[in-house]
């Protein structure tokens, strides 16, 4: 179960919504409506887990995800990508950047939501320990 | 003049020098003295002489003539000649018109070959055409453009040689698309196939081919004709227009999830304290927002699979623990008409699927909206699993109004709804089945139906375990 989490999501509604039941579970969201800030924070602070959507104002989220890759202070965090668009490309593209999971929003209520990345949290730290 | 009539001139002449010197030996008989031999000599020469005119008159002259006509028979300048060879000008006049209309004929034959060559290299399309034993006999302008070979490369070669057509991965051979040895019906074998990938020379490029074997063609050694249509802008078209479904789709998506979101909050959390009415209201306006957002999955669905875009990620699954999630996520709908949902468990292991979760889950859901959606209040919906060899089979089983028996063949097809007077209460596009069975057979299973009018119907579908799973090949 990840303790602080970064989310980036630039949908007022969703990202409240997201915050809300992410608080609910014991963790600590700081959430951010496009990529450029959301970065700037995540340089900024120890988080636990990044969730970032994709259709972003300026930087898109597959950019965002590349630059925290690219940034030894946070490339090793987990990040998980929630989002709408369900093409392929983007999906494939999304875990060669390093995601380890891809969220369509609009197939989890908010409580699926949070139990769907929190068992691809802890599966993804379980493999850690493992490997 | 030639040469053999020259010698033969020669000849006749000496030989009339020497009657004329006969003659005059002759004549020296009587006058043996010099003035005999005078005139022996003058005879000599007259009658040699004479002779040398009357030949050149009656024999050589004609001759002449005959052979200066012979060679401007086929000209302008032929001029017929009289005399002894008068019948020649009939055979001579009946030649040259056999050569006119044959050289007519060539102008045609001339003009035809220049019309198909323009008519073909005018075609947009690629044309190649092939003999009996595929060697490539035609290859139009537009094949020498797409393919970046020269004619002059390929003429002679093994079609194989030249080009290599690939359906998706798979490799079609010269036998495949090129139905010579076929015996077909008198309009000739056909195959047909849309974006096929075509490899070239130094080229590549997506065509849809239409190959025809050519109806007597082995008459005039032709075995098949190819066109092949360069469908690279079409795809492009195609391309964007999925892109726009795609986002139309997100965009959809987008006020559906904080709808779907919000209210089911709403309803959970506040559960104890709402009125029976509101708590209706809301769980309504909550199965409505879901109804929405299958449309939508089912509209993406659909646009991809027309384009053959839609992928499926296998992992090994339980498919027990997959159908009792989404039987969870229709259970307020059950329960607002009354109906008892409920899956039934049975207690012999079943082995993992090799599927996409969340395409699987699409199917589910499907079945299961259509199974609610065809109950009427206070029926039944069992949804059960069995094992079947290698086989995972799923059963979803309703007590609704049933399926007529002519309806069943043309369940799975697109937009297909059955006409019935619960028609105006269902809800749906018909396109859910349709999505349904594309998803399955790119599973390698197959999904049928059941149905007793009045009784009920069983929507099945079988899934290979994981096992069978690991040996197929899934695209």
């Amino acid at each position: 179960m990840p303790k602080k989490v970064l989310l980036i999501e630039d949908d007022e509604f969703i990202r409240d919504l997201y915050k809300r039941q992410l608080d609910m579970c014991d963790m600590f969201t700081y959430a951010f409506s496009n990529g450029s800030d959301g970065l700037k924070s995540a340089q900024e602070n120890q988080y636990d887990l990044i969730l970032i959507d994709i259709m972003l104002p300026g930087m898109n989220g597959l950019d965002v995800l590349r630059n925290l890759k690219a940034t030894d202070a946070t490339k090793n965090i987990p990040v998980i990508l929630i989002s709408n668009l369900g093409q392929d490309a983007v999906i494939k593209e999304g875990f060669a950047l390093g995601a380890i999971g891809y969220l369509i929003k609009a197939t989890f209520t908010p409580d699926q939501i949070v139990q769907e990345i929190t068992k691809i949290f802890d599966q993804h730290t379980q493999s850690q320990v493992k490997g | 003049m030639n040469l053999s009539i020259k010698w033969f001139l020669i000849f006749l002449i000496l030989f009339f020098c020497l009657t004329g010197l006969a003659s005059g030996l002759l004549i020296a008989e009587f006058f043996p003295n010099l003035i005999g031999a005078l005139i022996a000599i003058f005879v000599t020469i007259i009658v040699g002489f004479s002779s040398y005119l009357a030949i050149q008159r009656t024999i050589i002259n004609p001759i002449r003539q005959l052979q200066n006509s012979l060679q401007n028979i086929g000209s302008k300048d032929f001029e017929g000649i009289g005399g002894p060879f008068g019948s020649f000008n009939t055979i001579v006049s009946d030649l040259r018109s056999t050569i006119e209309s044959l050289k007519q004929d060539k102008n045609m034959e001339s003009a035809d070959k220049d019309k198909f060559e323009v008519v073909l290299s005018g075609i947009s399309d690629a044309i190649i055409a092939v003999d009996p034993d595929q060697k490539v006999l035609i290859f139009n302008s537009a094949a020498q453009n797409l393919t970046g070979y020269m004619v002059t490369e390929v003429l002679g070669q093994h079609i194989g040689k030249v080009i290599r057509v690939f359906d998706r991965n798979e490799e079609l051979l010269p036998f495949d698309y090129c139905p010579i040895n076929s015996n077909d019906s008198e309009e000739g074998a056909v195959f047909t196939k849309r974006n096929l990938k075509i490899v070239a020379k130094n080229k590549e490029f997506f065509a849809n081919l239409v190959a025809g074997k050519i109806k007597e063609g082995t008459g005039i050694n032709l075995g098949c004709i190819l066109a092949l249509h360069d469908n690279t802008e079409e795809r492009r078209l195609e391309e964007m227009k999925l892109d726009f479904v795609s986002m139309a789709a997100h965009e959809l998506r987008t006020p559906l999830t904080s709808l779907r979101g919000y209210l089911s909050i709403l309803i959970k959390e506040n559960k104890d304290t709402l009125k029976p009415d509101e708590f209706t209201f809301l769980t309504r306006a909550d199965i409505s927002a879901q109804q929405l957002g299958a449309l939508v999955d089912n509209l993406l669905n659909v646009s991809r699979i027309e384009n053959h875009r839609l992928t499926i990620s296998i992992e090994p699954v339980d498919m027990i623990q997959l159908i009792q999630q989404t039987i969870e996520q229709f259970m307020e709908r059950a329960k607002e008409k009354n109906i008892a949902l409920g899956f039934k468990k049975d207690d012999s292991p079943l082995p993992k699927v090799l599927i996409d979760k969340l395409r699987m889950g699409e199917v589910l859901n499907n079945l299961l909206s259509n199974a609610i959606a065809y109950t009427k209040d206070g029926g039944k919906i069992t949804v059960w699993t069995e094992r079947k060899d290698d086989l995972v089979v799923t059963h979803v089983q309703d007590t609704g109004e049933g399926i007529p028996k002519e309806s069943l063949p043309h369940l799975f097809t697109k937009f297909f709804r059955i006409s019935g007077r619960l028609e105006q209460t269902t809800k749906g596009t018909g396109l859910g089945l349709y999505i349904s069975k594309e998803i399955i057979q790119m599973h390698h299973g197959e999904i049928w139906a059941e149905s007793e009018a009045g009784v009920g119907s069983t929507f099945s579908f079988s899934l290979p375990t994981e096992s069978k799973g690991l040996v197929l090949d899934f695209k």
